[in-house]
């Protein structure tokens, strides 16, 4: 056992869990509170991001019952095993490029954030660019390493949340949650649909469970990966809505950001407190691309095995990129997260659903 | 061999990638400003010179004059008469610029042709609008969206209105601080000493007050000579027009009626002397009789908390009777104030700035969502009802003496 090295060590459940948790928590967290608050109009969102969380928990732990059911078989393994070769092949290259959007969205969103509250003069073009080389590189190396940088990271932007949480709280107006309950059911679902994308990136358990020492734990590590972004999600959207009112929280385009901005340290030496809060926002932002990369990179081995990781990285990056570079403003962006959002609903929760319904009718199961 | 030098050809040419930022802005080339004042402009010329200029270009009713306080840091240090940056003579340690134009980006900008700092807005501390701009319809709104849009400045500065142009509150010379700014900052956060000034309301409650279908207020400032003060507060109707000024003391009852006391004193008279009460905590809270809607009866319960500070009638002060005595002056004078304000806000202004419109949305919601729109407009439930007052003091010390004279004196 001792002398197994890094690159052969298998992921805990806890570890998995904040897999989970550094995957889920991106680019969503800023602009949530606002889709939110603009669909339920008042303080009860809270009560969209529980519904959300707990469908999300649901499709989470088929996900998982579905992966625990192959271990160490890669998600073209097992879907090729319950449907056929050709319908892996497509389901898998669909899922590729699902992963790949994703890593441009979230590559566009630093731009896109960084240009306007960091570097005024600095083309997006640029900071994109710098920002993919730097998930570029820590995909290459080894899987596990970057997967330990989940555990390095989570841990400073909870606290770093906390600590931006804690100041907001002499801002807080009780007068602005009032009153309670005050949405109706349809707004409250319409609400939960937009918390919902805020809730992708748990889908990652169908290709990491390969890695776990016991798959059978997946799916506890998604209960354990989905608490951590629901909990943030809930007071993060009490806060905006505590400080800001539901009329402002709909009209900021960053909420999440603005709260990190209106945050005053008494004694006023330290002012400007959003710089730390962009700071690690960005480390979520880089882990949660580097973990989207990587399983491009992997389901893309899956297929075709002959090809090295190094190469896949190359070949995908320009078009990262390009793809990147599409939206032409704000608006085009949010939409085009919009979609890939949606498309993510078809091809990584409802398909791998209907393998699992069909491994279960059929009884397969690995053959190990 | 060849290895390395690839090796070393590569570390040269990206070294020259570190070479390139594109934002480096050295720290002397910041212009910091710290407030900021908009007036409407006094004469006609720089109007016309612009027409003449461009007479094609779109023209716009408004125009604004705006007024940036920069910091000038050679002049804070202290004691360094002439020493501290030859090149100001006066030593002061601010520098004003104004400037005119009819959008608020382009004042910003145009700025840029004649300073050498840039201004940077992250830490304006103050933002003055004067009367005559929040006056006319919409113009709080239009001189604050640029502050709110730009991702450069911050929610937090203060808002005040100037009673009178906004421009010469920065041009005081206090004696106690170095910039103007920072001085009606500091001011602004005396409320726990005096009750006469609102709490402050900071850009980002001024964006939300915008936003929200009720009336407000935000602190009035006024520009002397060496000094300003702050007190007061003007009145801004749910069409974010502002109508008019509360006095001082008409803004103490209206902190009573909103519970936003946390420290002040109140007069009274008893026996015909002069007694005074520190107030040192409040209690506020709203009963509603929702029964007629043509006529709601709100009764607003204030009860006040404090020490005798001062007192010209001679009395055994440590006496029950006379404490309770004591502290129905306080309470008779509390209520006479808030009884003037809401005579002001209810019955001549006839705007919600008790925020029972906000208390009925809190509490009785299925309600409000019937009546939003009859509030303050359409059926105007808001002027038809009812408000009465129950004060009730707690008097809970006397001080450290008990009198100053002898009873037999006098």
């Amino acid at each position: 056992m001792s002398a197994q090295t890094l690159a052969e060590k298998m992921i805990s459940k806890n570890h998995m869990g904040i897999n989970i948790a550094s995957v889920t928590i991106g680019v969503g967290i800023l602009t949530f509170p606002r889709s939110l608050a603009k669909a339920t109009g008042a303080f009860d969102g809270w009560i969209s991001v529980v519904i959300s969380g707990l469908c999300a928990c649901l499709i989470g732990w088929l996900l998982a019952k579905l992966a625990a059911r192959f271990p160490r078989k890669t998600f073209f393994e097992y879907s090729s095993i319950i449907a056929s070769k050709p319908i892996a092949y497509i389901l898998t290259f669909l899922v590729c490029i699902y992963t790949m959007l994703f890593v441009s969205f979230e590559i566009r969103a630093i731009g896109n954030i960084a240009k306007q509250y960091l570097f005024y003069n600095t083309p997006v073009e640029m900071i994109t660019l710098s920002f993919l080389l730097i998930v570029q590189y820590s995909v290459v190396g080894s899987r596990i390493a970057m997967l330990r940088l989940n555990l390095l990271f989570l841990p400073v932007v909870l606290v770093v949340m906390f600590i931006v949480l804690l100041f907001t709280t002499q801002l807080f107006e009780i007068e602005n949650i009032r009153p309670f309950f005050s949405s109706d059911w349809r707004s409250l679902l319409a609400g939960s649909k937009d918390v919902g994308l805020s809730y992708s990136g748990f889908e990652i358990i169908l290709f990491y469970t390969m890695l776990m020492k016991n798959p059978q734990e997946g799916t506890r590590a998604v209960t354990l990966g989905l608490s951590i972004p629901f909990l943030l999600y809930m007071t993060i959207y009490m806060f905006v809505i505590g400080v800001f009112s539901a009329d402002v929280a709909t009209n900021l385009t960053y909420p999440t950001i603005e709260l990190a901005k209106e945050v005053e340290i008494p004694g006023g030496f330290f002012e400007r407190v959003e710089s730390i809060f962009f700071t690690i926002w960005i480390m979520t932002i880089f882990n949660t691309c580097a973990m989207w990369l990587d399983i491009t990179v992997l389901n893309l081995s899956s297929m075709f095995f002959n090809v090295h990781k190094t190469v896949w990285v190359l070949i995908l990056s320009p078009v990262i990129y390009f793809v990147a570079m599409l939206p032409q403003n704000l608006v085009d962006f949010f939409t085009f997260a919009d979609s890939v959002t949606y498309f993510g609903i078809a091809v990584v929760y409802l398909c791998p659903i209907l393998l699992l319904i069909i491994a279960i009718l059929r009884g397969v199961k690995s053959n190990e | 061999m060849n290895r390395r030098l690839i090796f070393c050809s590569i570390c040269l040419l990206l070294s020259t990638l570190l070479a390139g930022c594109w934002d480096q802005v050295q720290i002397e080339e910041r212009g910091f400003v710290v407030g900021v004042a908009i007036d409407k402009p006094r004469t006609k010329e720089a109007e016309q010179q612009a027409k003449q200029e461009a007479p094609d270009k779109p023209q716009v009713k408004e125009r604004f004059l705006v007024t940036h306080q920069f910091v000038v840091p050679g002049g804070l240090i202290s004691g360094g008469q002439g020493s501290g940056g030859g090149q100001n003579t006066a030593n002061e340690a601010y520098h004003n610029l104004i400037s005119e134009g009819d959008s608020l980006f382009e004042i910003s900008r145009e700025l840029a042709t004649r300073t050498s700092r840039t201004p940077f807005y992250q830490h304006m501390k103050i933002l003055i609008v004067s009367e005559d701009v929040a006056r006319t319809k919409n113009g709080l709104a239009r001189a604050l969206d640029f502050y709110l849009r730009d991702p450069d400045s911050i929610r937090s500065s203060k808002v005040f209105i100037s009673n009178g142009p906004a421009k010469e509150v920065l041009e005081v010379k206090p004696k106690t601080e170095k910039l103007p700014a920072i001085y009606v900052n500091s001011i602004g956060e005396n409320v726990n000493k005096n009750s006469r000034m609102l709490p402050e309301v900071r850009l980002g409650d001024v964006h939300e007050e915008l936003l929200s279908p009720y009336s407000f207020v935000v602190p009035r400032v006024r520009p002397e000579e060496q000094e300003v003060k702050l007190a007061g507060a003007a009145v801004f109707t749910h069409d974010n027009q502002m109508i008019g000024f509360l006095g001082e003391e008409e803004t103490e009852g209206l902190n009573f009626l909103t519970g936003k006391v946390s420290g002040g004193m109140v007069k009274g008279k008893f026996k015909n002397n002069l007694v005074s009460m520190n107030i040192q905590g409040i209690k506020h809270s709203i009963k509603a009789d929702l029964r007629d809607r043509q006529h709601m009866k709100f009764t607003i319960e204030i009860e006040c908390e404090g020490t005798l500070a001062e007192s010209y009638a001679i009395m055994d002060s440590l006496n029950n009777t006379a404490m309770e005595k004591l502290e129905k002056v306080f309470a008779e004078e509390i209520e006479r104030m808030s009884n003037d304000t809401i005579r002001k806000v209810h019955k001549q202004m006839k705007v919600d700035v008790i925020k029972l419109g906000s208390y009925l949305k809190q509490h009785h919601f299925s309600l409000w969502k019937k009546i939003r729109q009859d509030w303050e407009t359409g059926q105007r439930l808001y002027e038809k009802s009812e408000i009465t007052i129950q004060t009730k003091v707690y008097l809970r010390n006397i001080g450290a003496i008990n009198r100053i004279e002898r009873q037999n004196n006098r």
